[in-house]
């Protein structure tokens, strides 16, 4: 399983091709991050819960 | 037209008006967004016969995309940057260098920090191939440097697949990433040249690679001895917005300009003088230094925190990380080149034939007789 922000999904999706990995899963977090409240980090980490839990076990979720 | 000699991956069709050309190659993604040299069979051709390699022969993987870069795919490059065919055996060198692990080239490809792949030329070849040394060395104007430059910046982007916004992910850019080649002024330095201080040989040819910033200029009109222009550069080098601030195990670049370098030498320094000089005066106080840039992120040494505010952080790890070359003409002008510096350093490789052999004269590639 692979984490990056919104502007980052297009270079793993190359790097995971690359190496030999087209399915990796790649759970995209929304940019930036570093200028963002704990609330606003808690808030976007609960809302990408499933998504990483359904990742982390080869699933294929519904995920927005 | 044809985009690829004859024989690996196949010839693409392609117009074979230059100007068709470029906006076909353009859509293509190969450009770096200046006009391309068509690479037609002939011409890449033209290029092999100045390499003893094989064209399919890989160098190796060249990330993001980790495609082979085979000689014949650094041929095309080559040509498609302009290169005359005697500069491909140091094209091929600085490509293999850049694949050193211990260069990190993915990285160096892929952050959002704006450095590129610097390339120093030392030795012999440097000068047979004419990849200039002296005067505005740095560009624009000299055939070599910004050739090779900028092919080893296209087989980056077209083998690589370092695209602005897709695996090159630098936030600005820099104007370095179109082409960064040069070579040492080693006939105007009063120091041995570069590479004999990295164990080549002085009649042995090197490129030098680092994940690199365009240079920063230092000048210094004034000192006529070492303690005041020493200070000036120090100074200069003590910077809070450089990764080579915050990440210990790295190294960076010093370019003594002539004349400074002539100041240093009258008086009886070395460049190791000037190493230790820098390592220990190019140096931010801790109270600066914390709580910003690149602290957190990078570890911080518990010690820092045990000496307390008035701790002087140097811009390196040892005096060895700083890297003196002499570089430019006449005036007062040095400069230093901050690196990207995570887990990336400086590599210094021989440029040499396909049995492993010193490459001593450009003209022992030439297959074309």
């Amino acid at each position: 399983m692979f984490f990056c922000t919104e502007p980052f999904e297009t270079m793993a999706r190359i790097e995971a091709q690359g190496m030999g990995l087209p399915e990796l899963p790649i759970v995209v977090v929304p940019h930036p991050l570093m200028t963002r409240t704990q609330a606003e980090l808690r808030e976007i980490a609960e809302a990408l819960l499933s998504e990483v839990v359904d990742a982390a076990l080869q699933r294929r979720g519904e995920h927005p | 037209m044809t985009a690829n000699s004859e024989s690996f991956e196949g010839l693409l069709d392609a117009p074979d008006d230059i100007n068709a050309f470029n906006t076909w190659a353009d859509r293509q993604g190969w450009s770096d967004g200046l006009p391309l040299i068509p690479p037609s069979p002939e011409r890449v051709a033209r290029a092999l016969r100045f390499t003893d390699r094989e064209p399919d022969a890989i160098l190796g993987m060249v990330p993001p995309r980790w495609a082979d870069a085979t000689v014949e795919k650094i041929a095309v490059n080559a040509v498609m940057a302009g290169c005359r065919p005697e500069f491909l055996p140091i094209v091929i060198a600085a490509v293999e260098a850049l694949l050193l692990p211990s260069v990190n080239l993915f990285g160096q490809q892929a952050t959002t920090h704006p450095c590129t792949s610097m390339v120093m030329v030392n030795g012999p070849l440097a000068r047979q191939v004419g990849i200039h040394s002296g005067a505005g060395l740095f560009g624009p104007g000299f055939t070599a440097n910004a050739c090779i430059g900028r092919a080893v910046r296209l087989v980056l982007r077209n083998v690589g697949g370092a695209l602005p916004g897709e695996g090159d992910r630098s936030t600005q850019g820099s104007p370095a990433k179109f082409s960064f080649c040069f070579a040492e002024n080693e006939e105007e330095s009063p120091f041995p040249p570069f590479h004999t201080e990295r164990g080549f040989a002085a009649e042995d040819s090197t490129v030098t690679v680092a994940s690199a910033e365009a240079p920063h200029n230092i000048e210094d009109h004034v000192s006529a001895e070492p303690a005041g222009l020493m200070g000036t550069i120090a100074h200069s080098i003590a910077s809070i917005g450089s990764n080579n601030a915050y990440i210990r195990d790295s190294d960076f670049f010093v370019g003594l300009c002539p004349e400074h370098a002539r100041i240093l030498a009258n008086h009886g320094w070395r460049r190791r003088d000037v190493q230790e000089f820098i390592y220990e005066q190019a140096r931010i106080p801790y109270r600066t230094w914390r709580g910003r840039a690149l602290d957190g992120i990078v570890p911080q040494r518990r010690y820092m925190e045990a000496a307390g505010p008035d701790l002087m952080v140097p811009m390196c790890g040892t005096l060895e990380d700083v890297l003196v070359v002499v570089v430019g003409g006449a005036g007062l002008h040095s400069c230093w080149i901050p690196t990207w510096a995570n887990n990336s350093r400086a590599a210094t490789h021989l440029i040499r034939h396909a049995d492993g052999r010193p490459a001593r004269n450009i003209e022992d590639f030439d297959r074309s007789h």
